[in-house]
């Protein structure tokens, strides 16, 4: 689009530009010195005008012939002439513009060539009609004036022609020209000497050297060519019109009137046109011929080039024998063909000369045939006898040339070198034939056929089949092909025709039929035979005859199937081995062994083999090797499973022999025996175990035979004295006890004839013991019958029970004596067996005790009385009883029991396993129970009580720190504002005196409300302590003015004594301490009315402890109230409650206090006298910083509440550090390394940082830079480097790696003060202050 | 001396907000209030404050919610947060601290430890308030 636009304007400013031009053109054609209102004598415009046209296309016409129109128009009525005259002349001079430019475009199509003379011609012919046409036109239409018109009208036609001669043509050549080529350098120097030519034609008026003209434009034609020439006749038109316009040149000289000299300048002119452009044109036109021509020639040269090289590739040469002359010419390559040097062309006889004598007789009755009857001819071979000797052949063909008239001018031939292929031919030939002979005397019938499979060649040897070659050929292959066979062999077939090659592994053995039908087995090797494109062209196939060896193959194949099924039915294994013990065969029986057959073969012995079975079996193997014999080698071995157990195999092996007599392999045959060695094995293993049972059992165990003697005794036997192995043979009754001797051997003929022994009932036997004392043996004996069933033996086992028997017998008496004891008791004594399930003994006390008489009770379940609730109780205590076999101590049980009144009373008991001694088994429970109904309510009251005081107290606690916080938070509002109101600068007295009564109450209420939080705290043991460097003196001092009011109001006097230096400082709660002294000392004032209260301080170095006692001269306590003092809510008289105030929590809080930290207070008093109270405190002495410091005034320095971080990994440092800074308020945190420093840091504000250098995991410079790094609490807290390093340039060193100061190793306590508060000086400005908390 | 940006000061308990901005204002700081853990969020939120005061006990968001929401809005760490805990509350600290607090000070407080704070809150000491005329008891009272 833009292009679009771009090129519209560009076109519309061309178009401006065109009407510009005609309008100028025709204003200075008007300025043409002319006679009157005549005609000028020179019209450019319709010129200019019709060049435009025929260089535009048509559609643009009507837009140039506009705009020129306007311009012409335009141009006429500034010269002031006539409106219709301009008018008219304008129009005429547009339709003739117009008509001309069409009819040129008609005659010579699209724009002129103006290089053509003819053109030239034409044009000047079609510009004339037109010129004088239209000026006629424009004489009609102003046929007003006809005088004006027609009396000019020659001259303006003349001009107007003249013109479009001179301008039009050399504007379109120029156009032409400018397409065509660059400027030529003679151009400009032959233009130049027109130029000098015409301004000496046309500058002087004295010479008409209008002749000067031609010859120059001539010379600018010739040098400039078309360009030249139109160029040339533009400037000489210029030059005509500027001497016409100055009145100057040679026409000016010319007398006879403006008329005349527009008519020779207009002669002279076209003169000039014609001396000029046309001899361009045809000039030009001569030069482009004669590059045509050159052309021509230069490819007329390289097709005959071509030619030669054409024939030498081709080995092609041509010759030309001229009817007329009876001359010979040879192209180069014949020369070559014929050997001979191509200087000399040979005569037709001396060409015959040259050819094979052979061929030479038929090639000259050709050649002169050729010329008598005009017939052209061709030879396929001629023998040649080339000039130098050996065998040359070509092939040749004539033509006849015959001239205009018909008749035979000559002939024209060419002669082709044919040597290479027909010495192939040969060679192939000679092949082929020797390939026949071959298959003619081969034994193997070969046969060609073609693709359908029709025989094409069959040699003879199938005479062997009794048919002859030839009545063979042509019949179909498959025709001869047994009918079973004939499917394999087609598709043998179709697969030779598919893949080009014989399948490798195919079966190509086939019958085929004789003459005499039997059949015989061939084998085929078929091929194929391709042609020259190496498409498939004919079927080869050799046939031998194998019938024979098919034979035999058969034969083998029934053997093998035969013995193929031998070995696959087989249950054993049979393995062919090579020497190299490689597996080359199994039978089908692998399966047993989870193989498949194939699965073995390639297998050696070592993989399948155990490798504790391998080497023995190579042993063997390699014994039965060597002794070089066929006799089998049985053994046990195990081979591995598929699934990778082992199998027990019995393997023997054969040896198989070479024809040598040298052993190949091997066959072995392995049968399973997994099952059979399993079953030995499980034998052994049993009777292993029972021997070893009978071996280890505690009973003794024994068999004898009917005489009575041991066969067999289990060395448990020692315990009799007997030795095993003697008693073997000895009788059984040798150790039976007197006795029993006749019926023990009584049993034993009974059980030899065959009594079973009653198995239930236990036989106890008394036999005499190794150190003849009674023992007791429990014996069952078993009968061992033969076939018949006749008893042949007996096993006996026999048990020691004398412990047994001997209990029982202690128990006998035991039991009677504990009988006595139970039934005396107040105790209840029960006894449940387990067996039973119930109460199986019960003491008499159950009567008094529950109501039930015993009998009532035994035999029920001890559970069928107790509580329901309680049971579980009991049970859980029996069942641990009973699971722990008694080894666990009884608990003690406490449950309710029933009475037979249907009340409930509790007992204690203590359920007792009871464990049979033989057997360890718990077989009873006993349980002494003791009724604690009385006991049980006691504890319940008990119980209930305290719960409800605990209650109550937490309730109270709750309560009163609810309504203290309550109370609290206004309250520090309130002296809040006070002091804010108080720091008006503007108060009356009066008014300052009443806001420092509010304060004063304030603080006093705030510190009643504290009061009864410390206790609520205190009783619910809340209390935390803060130890911190309190400076004592001053502190005491400091709370004994605070009631220098009140006692001046009573006239007392208030004393404060002290044995300890005024700066004591001691590491203590100092607010803690200070409620303390403040109660006491308030209560002091309160109670005393005469005399005074004395503070007086005392501390104990060697203890580390303070010692405080507030002395009054006050009323005394009664000494039976003194313990009650210190109680909470008590005062000594309850009327004084209401007298002096207070919350009478004072005291209980001071002793809640001290004792919390691990003090003592007490109270000494005597009546009338007064009262001391004394109070003793832990509070070790810390370092006091104020000496070291004294100069800069440091006593009144405080850090309160400043928190430093000391990061150290010596903890004395640490500790020094500690003491210095919390002498001074500040709370001190201590981290042990880098690490440590910067993780404190990380979660906790701090004021300050000491940071040591050196030290292990992280140092100081490390440290530093984490905690500025994270974005943390401290990331802006100074960090002063702690180190003891003496370098000078250490600052710069510090400042480089961030620190903000320096303090110097060993501490000095000032510098350490110094530097904190050098270092916490933006925020916490050292306020002079006497710390004076509330609260 | 006058902050360019103002102090926001949050506390449920109407009269120590109101003792803290008094304090704060008469040091010359643009002080506001927030009544709430909500308020002071939004006030945050609208004032940019280039401090702030706050409670951590609460109605309707905890400091430690308002502490979440400053970082949330990613006012913390720029701006610093100084929390208002109860005495010996270390757990409350740490807590405040890992929400971008950067210095508590303990309920009850005096006003000059307050200012101390607030002073190294901004890293600009403050000048402690104007002695008064007379001064028969120099002390330190809670608030």
């Amino acid at each position: 689009m833009a292009r679009g636009g771009r090129a519209g304007r560009k076109s519309t400013l061309k178009l401006l530009g065109l009407g510009a031009v005609v309008f100028a053109l025709a204003w200075l054609c008007g300025q043409l010195p002319r006679e009157g209102a005549g005609p000028a004598s020179l019209w450019l415009g319709n010129a200019v005008v019709l060049s435009a046209l025929l260089q535009s296309r048509r559609r643009r016409w009507a837009s140039l012939a506009t705009v020129t129109t306007l311009g012409a128009i335009l141009a006429g009525l500034v010269r002031g002439e006539s409106a219709p005259l301009v008018l008219a002349v304008s129009l005429c001079g547009t339709l003739q513009s117009i008509a001309v430019a069409t009819v040129l475009r008609r005659v010579m199509g699209g724009r002129p060539d103006m290089s053509r003379v003819s053109n030239l011609l034409r044009y000047a012919a079609i510009a004339g009609g037109g010129a004088f046409g239209s000026t006629a036109l424009a004489a009609l239409l102003i046929a007003g004036r006809p005088e004006d018109i027609l009396g000019n009208m020659a001259v303006r036609g003349a001009a107007d022609w003249t013109a479009l001669l001179v301008v039009t043509p050399s504007l379109i050549a120029l156009g032409q020209a400018r397409r065509r080529g660059r400027r030529r350098l003679g151009e400009r120097w032959t233009l130049a000497l027109l130029g000098a030519t015409l301004l000496l034609t046309f500058l002087p008026t004295g010479l008409p050297l209008t002749f000067l003209v031609p010859p120059a434009l001539l010379l600018v034609t010739w040098r400039g060519r078309l360009r030249g020439a139109a160029l040339g006749i533009l400037l000489t038109l210029a030059a005509a019109l500027a001497g016409a316009l100055a009145g100057r040149g040679p026409f000016a000289m010319t007398e006879g009137g403006v008329t005349l000299q527009a008519l020779l300048l207009q002669a002279f002119l076209v003169v000039c046109f014609f001396a000029s452009l046309p001899v361009a044109a045809q000039s030009a036109r001569s030069r482009e011929l004669q590059e045509r021509l050159a052309r021509a020639l230069a490819d007329a040269r390289d097709e005959a080039r071509k030619v030669g090289m054409a024939q030498s590739v081709a080995h092609m040469g041509y010759w030309r024998f001229d009817a007329a002359t009876r001359e010979l010419s040879w192209s180069p390559e014949m020369f070559r063909l014929f050997g001979l040097p191509s200087d000399a062309t040979p005569t037709t006889a001396e060409m015959m000369a040259l050819i094979h004598p052979d061929d030479r007789a038929e090639c000259r009755r050709l050649f002169e045939a050729a010329l008598l009857d005009g017939q052209s001819y061709e030879q396929e071979v001629i023998r040649l006898q080339p000039a130098g000797g050996g065998d040359q052949y070509a092939g040749g063909r004539a033509i006849v040339e015959r001239d205009a008239d018909g008749s035979i001018a000559g002939l024209f031939g060419v002669l082709f070198d044919r040597t290479e292929s027909v010495l192939r031919q040969r060679a192939q030939d000679a092949a082929e034939t020797r390939y026949r002979l071959i298959a003619e005397r081969a034994h193997d019938i070969i046969l060609r056929a073609d693709l359908q499979g029709r025989l094409l060649y069959v040699s003879p040897a199938c005479r062997a089949l009794g048919y002859e070659p030839e009545e063979v050929v042509g019949v179909s292959a498959a025709d001869f092909i047994h009918p079973e066979d004939l499917p394999r062999f087609l598709e043998n077939s179709a697969q030779l025709l598919r893949d080009g090659v014989a399948a490798p592994d195919a079966d190509r053995r086939h019958r085929i039929r004789c003459k005499d039908g039997r059949y015989v087995w061939v084998e085929g090797n078929p091929a194929i035979i391709t042609d020259d494109a190496g498409a498939p062209a004919e079927l080869l196939n050799v046939f031998r005859d194998i019938t024979v060896r098919k034979r035999t193959e058969e034969e083998l194949a029934a053997k093998e199937a035969k013995l193929q099924l031998l070995t696959d039915h087989a249950p054993d294994l049979l393995v062919h081995i090579d020497n190299r013990d490689t597996i080359v065969y199994a039978s089908p029986a692998s399966r047993r062994f989870g193989y498949a057959p194939e699965d073995l073969v390639g297998r050696t012995r070592s993989e399948l083999v155990h490798p504790e079975d391998l080497e023995r079996l190579s042993r063997v193997l390699t014994a039965t090797v060597d002794s070089q014999r066929t006799a089998q080698a049985e053994r046990q071995y195990r081979i591995r499973h598929a699934d990778g157990s082992w199998v027990w195999v019995e393997g023997s092996l054969s040896l198989v022999h070479d024809e040598k007599g040298v052993a190949v392999g091997g066959v072995s045959l392995l049968r399973d025996i997994s099952e059979r060695r399993a079953a030995a094995a499980a034998l052994a293993e049993s009777e292993a175990r029972y021997r070893t049972l009978a071996d280890n059992v505690t009973d003794i165990i024994v068999r004898f035979g009917p005489d009575g003697l041991v066969r067999y005794i289990s060395p448990a036997c020692r315990a009799l004295g007997l030795d095993p192995d003697e008693a073997v043979g000895r009788s059984v009754l040798e150790v039976m006890a007197p006795r029993q001797l006749a019926e023990a051997e009584g049993l034993v003929s009974e059980l030899f004839e065959g009594a079973e022994p009653d198995t239930a009932a236990r036989r106890v036997y008394e036999v005499v013991g190794p150190a003849g004392e009674p023992m007791w043996f429990e014996g069952s004996p078993t009968l061992v019958r033969d076939e018949s069933g006749a008893v042949v033996e007996v096993i006996s086992v026999l048990r020691d029970v004398t412990g047994r028997e001997r209990m029982e017998a202690a128990l006998a008496g035991s039991e009677a004596r504990f009988r006595q004891l139970a039934e005396s008791a107040n105790d209840l004594i029960m006894r449940s067996d387990l067996a039973d399930g119930g109460i199986t003994y019960i003491s008499p006390s159950c009567r008094q005790m529950t109501g039930y008489a015993p009998e009532e009770v035994v035999g029920r379940s001890a559970l069928d009385f107790i509580h329901p609730d309680d049971a579980s109780f009991l049970s859980e205590a029996v069942v641990a009883q009973i699971a722990s076999r008694g080894q666990e101590t009884p608990r003690t049980v406490e449950f309710r029991l029933r009475t037979k009144a249907g009340a409930y009373i509790w007992i204690e008991a203590k359920p007792t396993a009871v464990i049979d001694p033989t057997t360890g088994q718990v077989t009873a429970i006993t349980d002494v129970a003791r009724d604690v109904t009385d006991r049980k309510a006691m504890e319940a009251e008990l119980r209930a009580a305290r719960t409800e005081a605990e209650s109550a107290a937490q309730v109270k606690s709750e309560f009163l720190a609810n309504m203290s916080h309550e109370l609290r938070t206004p309250l520090t509002s309130v002296v809040g504002f006070t002091k804010l109101a108080a720091e008006q600068a503007d108060l009356s007295p009066l008014t300052r005196g009443y806001i420092d009564r509010v304060d004063q109450a304030g603080r006093a209420l705030l510190c009643a409300v504290n009061d009864i939080l410390d206790f609520s705290k205190l009783e619910a043991g809340q209390v935390s302590f803060h130890p911190e460097a309190v400076c004592l003196p001053r502190l005491a001092q400091a709370a004994l003015d605070l009631f220098q009011p009140q006692a001046g109001a009573k006239d007392l006097h208030l004393a404060f004594e002290s044995d300890a230096p005024a700066d004591l400082t001691v590491l203590l709660d100092p607010d803690r301490l200070r409620q303390v002294l403040l109660n006491l000392i308030s209560n002091a004032v309160k109670f005393t009315d005469q005399g005074g209260v004395t503070l007086s301080l005392a501390y104990d170095e060697a203890a580390g402890a303070l010692h405080v006692q507030v002395r009054d001269s006050g009323p005394g306590i009664p000494e039976d109230r003194l313990d009650r003092l210190f109680k909470r809510f008590s005062q000594v008289d309850g009327s004084l409650t209401r007298a002096h105030g207070g919350t009478g929590l004072g005291l209980a809080i001071c002793k809640g206090i001290v004792e919390a930290q691990g003090g003592s207070i007490g109270v000494t008093s005597e009546l009338g006298e007064g009262s001391v109270f004394a109070l003793s405190i832990p509070a070790p002495r810390v370092a006091t910083p104020a000496p070291a410091i004294e100069g800069e005034a440091p006593a009144n320095m405080t850090f309160a509440g400043v928190r430093v971080l000391v990061v150290d990994d010596h903890p004395a440092n640490r500790e020094l550090v500690r003491l210095f800074l919390s002498g001074v308020g500040a709370e001190v945190t201590e981290a042990a390394d880098g690490e440590e420093g910067v993780e404190l840091a990380g979660d906790w504000p701090f004021d300050l940082i000491l940071m040591d250098l050196r030290m292990p995991r992280l140092d100081g410079a490390g440290a530093l830079a984490r905690i500025r790094r994270a974005s943390g609490p401290n990331d802006a807290t100074p960090i002063l480097a702690f180190t003891a390093d003496a370098d000078p340039d250490i600052e710069q060193t510090l400042q480089r790696l961030g620190f903000d100061g320096l303090v110097a190793k060993p501490v000095a306590p000032a510098a350490l003060i110094a530097a904190v508060a050098q270092a916490t000086a933006f925020a916490f400005t050292p306020f002079s202050q006497d710390v004076a908390h509330v609260g | 001396m006058s902050g360019k940006a103002p102090i926001l000061v949050a506390d449920d308990d109407p009269l120590v907000r109101e003792l803290i901005l008094t304090r704060l204002r008469l040091a010359g700081f643009d002080v506001h209030g927030a009544r709430d853990g909500r308020e002071a969020v939004e006030r945050a939120r609208a004032l940019r404050p280039q401090a702030v005061v706050l409670d951590i006990n609460m109605p309707e968001l905890d400091g430690f919610g308002v502490l979440a929401a400053l970082q949330e809005l990613r006012l913390t760490p720029a701006t610093p947060v100084l929390v208002l805990t109860a005495r010996h509350a270390a757990e409350d600290v740490r807590k405040a601290i890992k929400l971008g607090a950067k210095d508590f000070l303990a309920k009850p407080f005096t006003q000059e430890q307050l200012m101390a704070r607030v002073g190294r809150l901004l890293r600009t000491p403050i000048a402690p308030p104007p002695p008064r005329p007379q001064a028969p008891q120099p002390e330190t009272v809670e608030i």
